[in-house]
């Protein structure tokens, strides 16, 4: 099937959802990325692969209770699917197969 | 804790998408928290307000309610796919119904563009559907007369005694003025207007004051591009010209040159005073008879007016008429119904015939159905092959108006398509059209605005719609019990008769076509070479443009390519006719005939058959009161003069009945009008006078030309005229040249005709070709078996073709006494001069199709029959 592979983004938003268990919400998912990449990251950016990765079923969401805080306004809170979990495991996989084979003396010295 | 501003708060909550609204509103938020700490609130503000248009996104923005509601997307969607599929896998039948859709709507958009614009005439001026023109109306013995124009005493009376009537516009026919400024002449169309057109029309004024220049004596307002000709880059304002009569005319407003889709075009509009003066000392002028050359425009007060004006303009007819022998009707014709519109006489400007729209329409529209019959013959062939598809379709739930609906979107996109290939065609088109009908005025341009644009896309989607719905109708009432248990026994049922139907029909329409077009041209051959009974000849007439006659003879006559001179008052057989009233002194009787003035040397160099008298000889040229007539054997049959010799000396009232005239000479009968008109008494009157005059007796001037080298015999003649008149261009047309324009519109239509056919015949053919592609492949099981049990190429050839051949049969049957038909009956029966439709013409139109159509078949089938059979037969 076309398209079965993560994308190098979706990657990284998804490792950070499930970095971060039951607090990942988008404000918390921008600022998590930056501080693990250096990648500024914009809100709207990760808010678009977070509804396209919902609908191909990586993710699932739910609006969590209110709070004082957002002027009451509740977060929509992620957590990875298992198809989500499966396909990490699939790219992790394939990266370190391609890792195994190179020979050591390549990254000698670097 | 400051909050984002409310109004943009409202703006997200108006285009987001309600499951997303809340969450995206407190991400904004949060940041706006944030952003207020690190940046300060103002750039908190801006920030807030960028995200939240940079949010308006597809998958943000709500759908609208009812579309969702209904879930036409969906099946919009779905349809989409299905159709780009289906004319993907049927490359030939969908590219054979493209071009041939290309090919009609073509013809379609050329007559919708050329309607679009006929209705952009006059519409520039704002008061346009409250201005009437008043029309007059002769009755002679054989039909009323509808003419354009009407009397200077009309306007009078309906500027003094109607009520209703804002404003009165009286126009006056001009010409062509030489105007004298200093040291240069430069000569300008003009016309003259009473004030009130400054008023009722919306001609753009530069400088200067309208009005004033249509009130004062002798006071014109001119356009711009004649005031460069004249002034250069001068201020034309306040100017005074001369005219070639020495009488000065003062420049008092500069108009914007009048736009081409207008009927009145001029380049100047003098004061209607000054026409008046000039017309003072003719008591005619106001007369209710004097209806040649002016117009009368109303404006009324109310948009809705015409009733009211024409109650009023009966009663006026019915007080001038009182009392009078012919009776004159008036009409109004609102403005916008001028262009396109009836036909009359007398009309200034440019003009278009309504029943040629109609005419047009028709074709554009038979060629149309020609193409989607077409589409439906060959999408109904197909539908066996789509049948299960529709099976399958039925049986998830899709009902018949879905069905439906989806082949309409079907026929939709590929007329669509077609669309885009036919634009290309227009534009080839294009010069034949704007050949046709305006190669006079220029003022039809035809081009792609964006109006067009939409108003083609509404036709092909209708042409679509309706392309698309026979199949449609057919596949939706298809049972998908039968269709998915046994293919083969899938009953069209009255359907191949249908088709065969159609075929039929657009191969009789290709016959119709190409048969008129045979017909058309030998006729018009037949009257280009039709014996006029004079000599044209070698015959270059060149117009006088007021100068000295005698002058211009002797200049020519140095030139040794020229062998004989003459001068008349107009050229006849080319289309106009003068008319003057004739009384016999004798007997009283009168008679209104068609005339001519001329030069002695006139009937010699035309070579004129004299059976008794004598031509006129040099003592008539300058012979004012020895007015002398040659008449035609009609003229005698007219009068009861028994002999031509009896003729000679008898007395008439010529001019209107003003000066006595013998006749001196009677020649034999020629044809003075086209081949629609019956050769009739005639009378020519020897010319007088020095050609200075205000009405010349002689505008053309006759030469007859000995020379084999033309090129350099007409630039020598250009220099001679010249030497004459250096103001005025060299304007001169051989005789032959003249009559073949007179015929111009008819080749035209020919071509148009030509045109035409080569259109339905390619469609005819595509759709031939289709159908031929689809039943030789469901017949090749056929074939290959009737191959292997020892059947011939030609058995197989005669088999296949001979089920064609009975249609174009029946084709040809249909067509050739239709045409006839219609041609003997209608549209030559105006010609009182024509050759007989021949059987050539018949017959070699439905050959020429018949030919085409056969080496369609032949070709097909004929690959058809060379398939091994072995490859057909081994996939069962």
């Amino acid at each position: 099937m076309k398209g079965e592979n993560l994308g190098e983004f979706e990657e990284v938003v998804l490792l950070t959802i499930a970095a971060l268990l039951n607090e990942a919400y988008s404000v918390a998912i921008c600022d998590h990325i930056e501080e693990m990449t250096n990648r500024k990251v914009k809100l709207g950016v990760v808010h678009a692969v977070l509804n396209r990765m919902e609908k191909k079923g990586y993710i699932q969401s739910e609006l969590g209770a209110p709070t004082k805080e957002r002027g009451g306004k509740r977060k929509r809170f992620f957590n990875i699917s298992h198809a989500g979990k499966v396909a990490l495991m699939n790219s992790k996989e394939q990266r370190d197969r391609l890792w195994n084979v190179i020979p050591e003396s390549i990254f000698n010295g670097i | 804790m400051r909050q984002p501003p409310r109004w943009m708060d409202k703006l997200l909550a108006f285009y987001c998408e309600e499951s997303l609204l809340e969450d995206l509103q407190g991400d904004l938020y949060e940041y706006f928290e944030r952003n207020c700490n690190n940046k300060g609130p103002l750039m908190a503000q801006l920030i807030y307000l960028i995200d939240v248009l940079k949010f308006f996104r597809t998958y943000t923005v709500k759908t609208p309610k009812l579309l969702r509601k209904m879930n036409y997307l969906a099946i919009f969607k779905n349809s989409f796919k299905t159709s780009y599929r289906s004319i993907l896998r049927n490359r030939l039948f969908s590219g054979i119904n493209i071009i041939g859709l290309a090919i009609s709507m073509s013809a379609g958009l050329l007559v919708i563009a050329l309607i679009m614009e006929l209705y952009q005439f006059d519409r520039f001026h704002s008061k346009a559907d409250r201005i009437y023109r008043i029309n007059n109306t002769i009755t002679s013995d054989d039909e009323p007369n509808l003419f354009a124009s009407t009397s200077v005493l009309v306007g009078d009376k309906v500027r003094s005694e109607f009520s209703g009537a804002e404003k009165v516009v009286t126009t006056s026919q001009g010409g062509e003025m030489d105007a004298q400024y200093g040291e240069k002449v430069v000569p300008f169309e003009y016309m003259f207007a009473t004030p009130e057109m400054a008023e009722v029309f919306d001609f753009e004024v530069l400088e200067g004051d309208f009005q004033k220049a249509l009130t004062d004596l002798n006071s014109l307002a001119i356009t711009k591009t004649a005031a460069e000709r004249l002034f250069g880059k001068e201020r034309a304002l306040n100017k005074v010209i001369t005219s070639g009569d020495g009488v000065q005319y003062t420049i008092q407003a500069v108009l914007a040159d009048i736009p081409k889709k207008s009927h009145i075009i001029t380049e100047a509009f003098f004061s209607f005073k000054t026409k008046e003066e000039e017309q003072k000392g003719n008591r005619g002028f106001h007369s209710w008879f004097n209806m040649w050359s002016n117009y009368v425009y109303v404006l009324s007060e109310e948009s809705s007016g015409a009733d009211r004006l024409q109650a009023q303009l009966d009663a006026l007819a019915e007080r001038e008429n009182e009392n009078r022998e012919e009776k004159i009707a008036l009409s109004a014709l609102p403005l916008t119904g001028i262009v396109p519109g009836p036909a009359m006489s007398n009309m200034a400007g440019p003009s278009f015939d309504l029943s040629l729209v109609w005419i047009l329409i028709a074709l554009a529209s038979i060629i149309l159905l020609s193409a989607c019959f077409n589409y439906t013959n060959l999408s109904v062939a197909r539908s066996l092959r789509r049948s299960k598809e529709v099976g399958v379709r039925k049986t998830v739930g899709a009902t018949g108006g879905h069905v439906f609906f989806q082949f309409v979107v079907e026929a939709v996109i590929i007329t669509l398509i077609a669309l885009f290939g036919a634009i290309p065609l227009f534009y080839l088109a294009r010069p034949l059209l704007l050949e046709t009908f305006d190669d006079y005025y220029n003022v039809m341009e035809l081009q792609l605005t964006p109006m067009i644009v939409v108003a083609f896309f509404v036709y092909a989607t209708l042409t679509g719609i309706v392309a698309g719905m026979f199949p449609a109708w057919i596949m939706s009432r298809m049972k998908v019990k039968s269709i998915l248990s046994d293919l083969s026994s899938v009953k069209l049922f009255s359907n191949v008769s249908v088709r065969k139907a159609l075929v039929v029909f657009q191969f009789s329409l290709s016959m119709v076509f190409i048969i008129s077009a045979f017909i058309g041209f030998s006729q018009y051959q037949y009257m280009l070479n039709f014996d006029l009974g004079f000599n044209t000849d070698n015959v270059l007439n060149v117009s006088i443009q007021s100068n000295d006659y005698r002058v211009l003879e002797n200049e020519f006559r140095k030139l040794p390519e020229v062998e004989d001179v003459s001068f008349s008052l107009m050229i006849p057989s080319v289309g106009s006719r003068y008319l003057e009233e004739v009384k016999d002194m004798l007997t009283n009787d009168s008679l209104q005939l068609v005339y001519n003035k001329v030069h002695p040397n006139y009937l010699r160099l035309h070579g004129h058959n004299i059976i008794a008298g004598a031509d006129f000889d040099e003592s008539y040229i300058n012979a004012k009161d020895k007015k002398a007539i040659i008449v035609n054997k009609q003229f005698l049959q007219h009068f009861n003069i028994s002999s031509p010799d009896e003729a000679i000396g008898r007395e008439f009232l010529v001019d209107y009945r003003r000066v006595k005239a013998r006749i001196i000479g009677v020649i034999d009968d020629f044809h003075f009008g086209t081949t629609e008109e019956k050769v009739g008494p005639y009378m020519f009157v020897n010319g007088v006078g020095t050609g200075l005059e205000e009405w010349p007796d002689y505008y053309e001037m006759n030469l007859k030309l000995k020379t084999n080298d033309v090129r350099a015999t007409m630039s020598d003649l250009e220099e001679a005229w010249s030497r004459v008149d250096k103001v005025h261009q060299f304007k001169a047309v051989f005789y032959s040249e003249s009559i073949e324009q007179a015929y111009d519109f008819l080749r035209s239509i020919i071509r148009i005709i030509g045109a035409l056919a080569v259109t339905a015949i390619s469609i005819a053919a595509l759709g031939l070709l289709g159908m031929v592609v689809f039943t030789t492949e469901t017949r090749l099981k056929e074939i290959s078996i009737r191959k292997i049990l020892g059947a011939s190429e030609g058995n197989l050839l005669f088999l296949l073709g001979r089920s064609f051949f009975i249609l174009m049969l029946v084709a040809a049957v249909l067509a050739i006494p239709l045409t006839y038909y219609v041609f003997d009956q209608y549209i030559l029966s105006d010609y009182i001069y024509r050759p007989d439709i021949s059987w050539l013409e018949l017959v070699g139109g439905s050959m020429l199709i018949f030919a085409i159509g056969a080496i369609i078949v032949y070709i097909q089938t004929l690959m058809a029959a060379r398939t091994n059979p072995a490859n057909m037969l081994r996939k069962d």
